[in-house]
């Protein structure tokens, strides 16, 4: 029996998918982590992929000092 | 005091503006905590506070020529002169002025510009100003006048000047600096070239009355009574003490013009100048208070000058340079700055931590050989300025009277300097009866000159009151960062007086007054576990989890080592309490912080610098300001406060000393340790602004060759990761986070009265607290929290509201 399930494979540096992994946790019920797979990658639903981009845009803009003039 | 008639809408953005910059105020709190004590009765009556300027009351970014026509700002069709390449200027209608450093009068133009604008940004090849009436007013008062500005400027311009800025010229100097206060042989004169200034404030009646009239007019006093006497003090050419070469105001001037060799009109400037007649009023001793004040809100702030050759009233200080002193040409210049006349004028200079602040002061006591208070921060810095005094002065160091809490109070404390920190001034609470006395003798005497160190720290009120209580001829403030987060430095220009010098760190660094430092940030990224609870936890406990990032440490370590094999001195700063106790643990190395005694200090500093073992010191942020350890050159920072761009610049000024070994590139290393992706990054930036506008690059650094193949390194291992974030995560937050424990208060003779309370057994013994916890902690831990049990004034619970 062979299972098959669609998905995207997220490579990433180690914070970033704890990231991804912390979004998760606070989208519950409608979770998107289907696999855990390592340090570094992760396997998601593809409807998340918007998803985890916004929010790490804004986690980006957070940490970034823009001088203002 | 805000002015009632300010528009609401003004008001409400200044007030949002403070809100969001709330973080990096709580440090200029903390910082003036540190320089006050925390004194919770601390109150200034109104009588003691000196009213400002309405000028100074306007927020600065609304001072420049809020008006400007946009249109003016566009450039398009803007004419350039035929020989506008050899001049290195542009000025710009919104007030900013650009100078280009290539150029071959950019010695001149630049000590000229500084004179008037305030520097934005200077970087290598070009710089920018910004003319404001603050910069104004100080030029105003180290003698230039607004036609002298405006022909200047027309010169070194580029292009045309515009009109709005000779306008603002002329309206900022209207008013500032036309009036003087001057004390010449034991009495006030208020002073001006202009007889219209002088009828103005006479018409006001506390001056009139404030006025001592002669009962017969002699010679030289006209119709209304106004004494005229021919100026004769610009061309009275005058030595500072150690200094080769005289110096007048002129001079800067001059040369500017000769440099321009364009001299139709230089003649003619000075000549009005030499014609120029001066006329005055005396005012009686015991008025001069009330007529300042009067003055201020006449918006005619009197500039204060002492004529102390001529002051046969106080008697004069047996002082002088020793002959080794040698004074640096940027040093000559500021002190040039402030006896430009032949007269003391009072002031803040502003050079570069390291380049020599404490020359610069004992060389005006010495020029002014009068009794000097010399304000300082804190009692280490007590000790460092009286031997500053004995290492460049004739005045042996047991001659220098010291006046600070802890450590006994020398009978020489009247012949001539005393150094003694603000909290013992200012301090309203009760005192020994000995402390008193003295107090009281200091406000009895009449001062020839306050030296205030670290003048920023200080707040406004704090100012009011010390200047307010004790009697000085003549102020001078020394900073080497006149910066606050919190836009309150204005106040200084009006309180103590204008900015008189400002060193640029790039040509300093050029010249080989300061080390050259290489500044690098250096990212270290998170690892999995700790980001993971970094994202959960509250904004405490995410400020420890980035400074303890194992990561992090890694990285510090790496460095120590490298720099320990060069035998290079590692200062690390950490102002996180729990990480400055890990690391130093860690990497066995001795740390200060706020509770480490006095002795403690002193012994830790004199290991530091002699001993060849002990390469490497922690500081917590008590380590910030004042404390002079040439030896140093390299500073690792793992953790700092918020975005404050004050804190890095002192802090990179704890290496800027010029260092000895020379033929290298860089012979000093500022590096500065960021956890990536997290709040750190977004401070980090933020902090480096004023070094960057100094000319300082940062290079970035994202790997360390060689670190990973490193096994010795701590936290190699995931188990050692682990236990150092269960640490982390146990470790109690107030705990983290220092609370300033200012030790001239602590040990200050207060008379403290024995406090009651009632409580059932119960409570005392703990059976009332909500939950009960233990955590293991190492003895070294169980120690310090003894220690500062007993001088933890705040309930742990409320700390983190403190530290808010």
């Amino acid at each position: 029996m062979v299972h098959f399930t669609e998905g995207v494979l997220v490579a990433c540096d180690v914070p970033t998918k704890q990231f991804i992994l912390k979004l998760d946790a606070d989208l519950k019920p409608r979770s998107f982590v289907l696999f855990d797979l390592d340090d570094n990658h992760i396997f998601v639903e593809g409807w998340a992929v918007e998803t985890i981009r916004n929010n790490l845009e804004e986690l980006y803009k957070e940490n970034h000092f823009t001088f203002i003039a | 005091m805000v002015s009632t008639d300010q528009p609401e809408r003004k008001r409400a953005r200044r007030l949002s503006k403070l809100a969001a910059n709330s973080s990096d105020d709580a440090y200029e709190k903390e910082q003036e905590a540190e320089a006050v004590g925390s004194d919770p009765e601390y109150t200034v009556g109104d009588d003691d506070i000196l009213p400002m300027p309405k000028q100074a009351m306007v927020p600065i970014e609304q001072q420049i020529d809020a008006e400007v026509d946009y249109d003016m700002l566009d450039s398009s069709s803007l004419e350039l002169k035929k020989d506008h390449e050899s001049r290195p200027v542009w000025v710009s209608a919104d007030g900013r002025i650009i100078l280009e450093t290539f150029s071959s009068v950019y010695k001149e133009a630049y000590d000229f510009l500084v004179a008037i604008a305030e520097p934005v940004s200077r970087p290598e090849l070009v710089h920018e100003y910004r003319l404001t009436p603050y910069s104004l007013y100080a030029a105003v008062s180290v003698g230039l006048e607004a036609d002298n500005i405006i022909s200047v400027l027309t010169k070194l311009c580029k292009t045309t000047l515009p009109p709005n800025i000779v306008d603002f010229i002329r309206d900022s100097t209207k008013t500032y600096g036309k009036a003087k206060l001057v004390l010449q042989k034991g009495k006030y004169l208020v002073q001006s070239a202009d007889t219209e200034v002088l009828k103005t404030l006479l018409s006001n009646k506390i001056i009139r009355a404030a006025r001592i009239v002669k009962s017969n007019p002699g010679d030289g006093e006209k119709e209304d009574g106004l004494m005229s006497t021919v100026n004769t003090e610009q061309d009275a050419k005058f030595t500072f003490a150690g200094g080769e070469t005289a110096v007048n105001d002129q001079t800067t001037l001059n040369a500017l013009q000769k440099a321009l060799d364009d001299d139709e009109d230089e003649e003619e400037s000075r000549q009005t100048l030499n014609d120029k007649k001066i006329f005055s009023f005396e005012v009686a001793g015991e008025q001069v208070e009330h007529v300042k004040r009067v003055c201020i809100e006449l918006d005619y702030p009197l500039m204060e000058e002492y004529d102390f050759r001529n002051d046969s009233l106080n008697k004069s200080v047996d002082m002088d340079l020793k002959p080794i002193a040698k004074i640096r040409p940027y040093q000559e210049k500021s002190l040039a700055k402030m006896f430009g006349n032949g007269r003391a004028r009072s002031g803040v200079i502003v050079l570069p931590c390291g380049a020599g602040k404490s020359l610069t002061g004992v060389t005006a006591a010495c020029t002014i050989r009068k009794p000097t208070l010399c304000l300082c921060t804190s009692s280490v810095s007590v000790e460092q300025w009286r031997y500053q005094f004995s290492l460049w002065s004739t005045k042996p160091r047991d001659q220098v009277g010291r006046f600070a809490a802890g450590g006994e109070k020398g009978k020489n404390i009247f012949s001539g300097v005393l150094v003694t920190t603000y909290s013992m001034i200012a301090h309203s609470g009760k005192r020994a009866v000995e402390t008193q006395k003295m107090l009281d003798k200091i406000k009895d005497t009449e001062w020839g000159l306050i030296l205030l160190d670290e003048v920023h720290v200080v707040p406004a009120n704090m100012f009011r009151k010390v200047l307010g209580v004790i009697k000085a001829h003549c102020k001078l403030g020394l900073t080497a960062t006149l910066l606050r987060e919190d836009q309150k430095i204005g106040d200084i220009n009006f309180l103590i007086g204008p900015k008189l010098y400002e060193a640029n760190w790039l040509d300093l660094q050029r010249a080989g007054y300061l080390a050259t430092v290489h500044c690098a940030e250096v990212w270290c990224p998170m690892t999995g576990e700790f980001y993971r609870e970094y994202l959960t936890q509250t904004p405490a406990k995410r400020k420890l989890l980035y400074a303890m990032n194992p990561n992090k440490f890694r990285m510090c370590q790496y460095l120590v080592r490298y720099h320990s094999a060069k035998k290079d001195k590692i200062i690390i700063f950490s102002d996180n309490i729990f990480a400055l106790k890990q690391y130093a643990i860690r990497l066995n190395a001795p740390f200060i912080y706020g509770p480490t005694t006095q002795k403690e200090r002193m012994r830790v500093l004199h290991h530091f610098q002699t001993n060849s073992e002990v390469n490497c010191i922690l500081l917590s942020k008590v380590g910030d300001t004042s404390i002079d350890i040439p030896e140093a050159n390299v500073l690792i920072q793992v953790s700092s406060h918020f975005g404050s761009r004050r804190q890095e610049a002192q802090r990179l000024g704890r290496i800027l000393r010029p260092k000895p070994r020379a033929g290298q590139n860089f012979n000093a290393f500022f590096y500065s340790l960021v956890s990536t992706d997290t709040q750190e990054m977004f401070y980090s930036q933020k902090r480096q602004q004023f070094l960057v506008d100094q000319g300082y690059s940062f290079k970035i650094i994202t790997q360390l060759e060689g670190m990973d193949r490193d096994e010795t390194l701590d936290f190699g291992t995931k188990e050692k990761q682990l236990l150092l974030l269960q640490q982390v995560l146990a470790a109690d937050e107030g705990e983290a986070s220092e609370r300033i424990v200012d030790e001239d208060l602590d040990r200050m003779q207060t008379v403290s009265g024995a406090r009651r309370a009632t409580g059932s057994l119960a409570a005392l013994s703990g059976a009332k607290g909500m939950s009960y916890r233990e955590v293991n902690r190492g003895p070294e831990v169980l120690e310090d929290r003894k220690r500062l049990g007993i001088v933890s004034k705040r309930h742990a619970l409320f700390r983190k509201r403190d530290n808010k």
